[in-house]
């Protein structure tokens, strides 16, 4: 018998027949679990459907617009902002993501390699700062004083290596049979050919998951933008979010420190809900082309042989 | 082979690093001076030259009532006669911004506009308020100064900074040198103590604001007719029955943010006779306002009208502003706390749907009805080191922006170009949709310094009268927070560090989670926790200043 869920697989001999009220329980369970993560989205996308009036009729947000609109997405696509700051987002993605991939895998391919003499003073290196990350202060004076500020370079080379990646990838390249590599020296192949020709064809589905972790990580990042980049015209998409989203954010109260401007400004919830849609689309169009690589990426560079 | 890293290596090399770390730490300490102005020999303020514009419909008072104008002036006055600059000078100013940010002046009509009349390649470099403190504190590690830089009081430590990496301008602007300025001169004088003196100097240029500290904001009509023919002439037990009356059928009597807004609270304080801040007793001793009777009042009134009378909009402990503020637009919330800005930009969201009004604080409640002054300034600007002309072409800059109401030099800052940004007719401005991406608050130059306020609503004459008749009932029981411009240095971080003491039991309290005695405790705790040594140093800075 097949459901809408497949074929059922069969039931154990030891295990009771699930009884009507256990199945409905997991049924209404897993509806509420959906609609915790659907519902949300559903309520930003409807919202930025929406006419501001409308908006603020139901108190800040729609659930179903009574007449849909694009208006929000045509005045911030139109204002010159969002498409610049998409279209940066999209190069330090892409671009950072490539950095990424090349520094992960080559300094992983190096840490797998036993007969590497500067091995474990270079591992011991990298774990150190995984430890011990440094903080703000000091990673932007070492960004200032390499004559980064301001430039493309700052959202990329601070954190162009990730450790957790790293070591995930290690992994995996150390769980490759040994015998590959020695029939490939046998057969002449130095590291370089043996990383191009061996490794990292059987290293796909690897490379496609940390890749997709640094690119999601790219696209996320906003903090890096604000810190080193003074130019506002060069900031990604997350940091002109943020001030899109957090705008109206305010402290209150009658103090010196708690007076705000954020008062002077309407609430432009369609325009927020717009550019979190603007933010979120692109990044969640590529998971379903990596989602296959997923578990096998991941569990391969965990679990070592 | 063995691959993994030795424990006993990893521990090692950790170990080393955490006793490394102090020396490290140690290497960039030098000698500093200290901005408290105990022992300081004070320069005088700057004087206060009124500026001679276009005479206001609804006059100013110098104590805290804004110049009110209900129709826009027909003959501007020019207030600064050259363009500070050449055209070949650069300026960068770090500048705070709550919109998105704005285009380069390559691509901005209002920010090419500005830069041919300043006469200056103006760099902003714009920060989103939520990452100040960050860059801030970046900025200040790395000796990476802008020519101008926005900062704020709750910033710790920015006194000393200012004092030790900042320009000086007390040569520039103390007592009468300030007349090379004119509209730096026109600035009131409680934004320049608002800013305070640093070591007996002026390290910067305030950013004014209205005086005004929080309100409520109500719809006029819901609450008149709650009121029954009290409204705005009512006790504490009268205003509780008009919100009692005002809620119900969807309907609330009043809302309250999250955050600071704590419920209303800080504002209920005042109604019940609350200092601003501090008190100085009858001993010449600091009393928090926190520890008094009147401020212990306002919790349990909060939490009458919570857990009793429930007349708040629900959800006050977590509410987003947008969210209330929608609430308030849509006139499902009847009246909300909020502060002079609020209104601002409630007028102009609720157009006709019905009239915000200002609530004038109730009678009859513990000492009387008090009105907490803010200090009137947002922050305060500080200056890069540089040589007297640098420094005097930066004072300029900021003479231009500073230009008050009534000149072109105001409409160009905060209007834009005609044609472009606003249209003019029938004696009032038409803000056209450029407006709404090209202004001062998306280019954040009023974040820069920025001239007197005055109430002026284009097309609304009518919401300029109700501000300006709010103030002037509310001056006459107006008082500054004592801590107006006293530089604090170990109490600010302790203080940001102990308000949460205050304001975990308030939101307790007022929920109905704890009794009053949760109060009583956040009290002592703050005593005993270092809130007696912050009221000695504030008090010791305060003699410095005031003398005792």
């Amino acid at each position: 018998m097949t459901g809408i869920l497949g074929a059922k697989e069969p039931r154990p001999a030891w295990q009771e027949k699930p009884r009507a009220i256990t199945r409905g329980a997991k049924a209404v369970a897993l509806i509420v679990i959906c609609a915790l993560v659907a519902v949300p989205f559903l309520i930003v996308v409807s919202t930025s459907l929406a006419s501001p009036d409308e908006v603020t009729d139901n108190g800040g947000w729609v659930l179903f617009p009574t007449e849909p609109t694009l208006q929000a997405y045509e005045d911030i696509l139109s204002g010159g902002t969002i498409t610049r700051a998409l279209a940066v987002s999209v190069g330090v993605t892409v671009g950072g993501t490539l950095i990424s991939l090349f520094g992960t895998i080559t300094l992983a391919y190096a840490l797998s390699r036993d007969h590497f003499s500067l091995r474990k003073p270079l591992l011991l290196m990298v774990l150190f700062t995984f430890l011990f990350p440094p903080g703000m202060l000091p990673g932007y004076l070492v960004v200032k004083n390499l004559g980064l500020l301001d430039t493309y370079w700052a959202l990329v080379l601070p954190v162009a290596i990730n450790v957790f990646n790293l070591v995930i990838m290690r992994g995996f390249f150390q769980g490759l049979p040994q015998e590959l590599y020695d029939a490939a020296r046998i057969d002449g192949a130095g590291e370089l050919t043996v990383l191009l020709r061996i490794v990292l064809p059987l290293s796909k589905a690897v490379v496609a998951v940390i890749g997709l972790f640094y690119a999601v990580g790219y696209w996320n990042s906003f903090f890096n933008a604000i810190l080193y980049l003074n130019d506002s015209d060069k900031w990604p998409l997350q940091a002109v979010l943020q001030t899109v989203v957090t705008r109206g954010a305010n402290l209150g109260g009658n103090t010196t420190e708690a007076l705000s401007d954020s008062g002077a400004v309407a609430a432009p919830q369609t325009y927020q809900m717009a550019t979190v849609v603007v933010a979120v689309v692109p990044i969640l169009i590529v998971y379903p082309f990596i989602q296959r690589y997923f578990t096998k990426g991941v569990l391969t560079g965990a679990i070592k042989s | 082979m063995h691959t993994s890293l030795s424990r006993r290596r990893l521990l090692g090399a950790g170990a080393a690093s955490l006793i490394a770390a102090p020396a490290l730490a140690g290497c960039g300490t030098s000698q500093v001076r200290s901005a408290s102005n105990v022992g300081a020999d004070p320069v005088p303020w700057p004087e206060h030259i009124p500026f001679d514009g276009p005479e206001p419909d609804l006059p100013p008072d110098p104590r805290g009532v804004d110049a009110g104008f209900l129709r826009y002036p027909d003959r501007l006055t020019t207030s600064v006669p050259e363009k500070p600059g050449t055209g070949r000078e650069t300026v960068t100013a770090l500048v705070e911004t709550y919109e998105a940010p704005p285009l380069g002046p390559g691509s901005n009509q209002y920010w090419a506009a500005l830069n041919d009349a300043l006469g200056v390649d103006l760099r902003l470099r714009v920060v989103p308020s939520g990452n100040m403190g960050h860059k801030i504190a970046t900025m200040m590690a790395s000796g990476d100064m802008p020519d101008l830089m926005l900062v704020r009081n709750w910033m710790p430590r920015v006194a000393d900074y200012a004092v030790n990496a900042a320009q000086d301008l007390s040569e520039f602007l103390a007592g009468d040198r300030i007349r090379d300025y004119p509209n730096l001169a026109n600035l009131p004088t409680y934004a320049w103590q608002d800013m305070g003196l640093m070591a007996g100097r002026i390290q910067g240029v305030p950013i004014v604001r209205p005086r005004t500290g929080s309100t409520v904001l109500a719809n006029q009509e819901a609450m008149s007719e709650a009121a029954q023919g009290r409204y705005n002439d009512w006790t504490g037990e009268e205003l509780v029955d008009a919100l009692v009356r005002a809620t119900g059928d969807g309907h609330y009597g009043f809302g309250s943010a999250s955050g600071g807004w704590l419920f209303g609270a800080p504002l209920f304080a005042s109604w019940f006779g609350a200092p601003n801040m501090y008190r100085v007793d009858d001993a010449g001793n600091f009393v928090k306002a926190e520890a008094t009777e009147e401020y212990r009042a306002a919790i349990e009134f909060a939490t009458r009208l919570h857990q009793d009378e429930k007349v708040y909009y629900p959800g006050a402990a977590t509410l987003a502003t947008e969210t209330l503020k929608s609430m308030f637009f849509n006139g499902t919330v009847r009246s909300h706390v909020d502060n002079l800005p609020g209104y601002q930009a409630a007028v102009t969201a609720v157009r006709d749907e019905f009239t915000v009004d200002l609530l004038r604080a109730p009678t009859g409640l513990g000492r009387g009805p008090v009105s907490h002054f803010s200090g009137g300034t947002y922050g305060y600007t500080l200056f890069k080191p540089a040589a007297p002309d640098r420094i005097r072409l930066l004072l300029r800059v900021l003479d231009f922006l500073a230009a008050p109401f009534g000149t072109t030099e105001y409409e160009l800052t905060y209007y834009g170009v005609e044609g472009a940004h606003f249209t003019r007719g029938d004696g009032d401005l038409e803000l056209t949709e450029l407006a709404q991406r090209e202004n001062p608050s998306v280019v954040p130059v009023k974040y820069i310094t920025a001239p007197p306020p005055v109430h002026f609503f284009p097309g609304n004459p009518e919401a300029a009268r109700r501000a300006h008749a709010f103030q002037v009932a509310d001056v006459e029981m107006g008082i500054p927070p004592l801590t107006s411009g006293l530089v604090v240095r170990e109490a600010r971080v302790d203080q940001n560090r102990l308000r949460n003491v205050f304001f975990d039991a308030a939101v307790s309290v007022i929920q109905g989670h704890s009794p009053i005695s949760r109060w009583d405790d956040a009290v002592r705790r703050w005593r005993t926790d270092g809130g007696d040594r912050i009221d000695a140093e504030l008090q010791r800075e305060y003699e410095a200043v005031h003398g005792s």
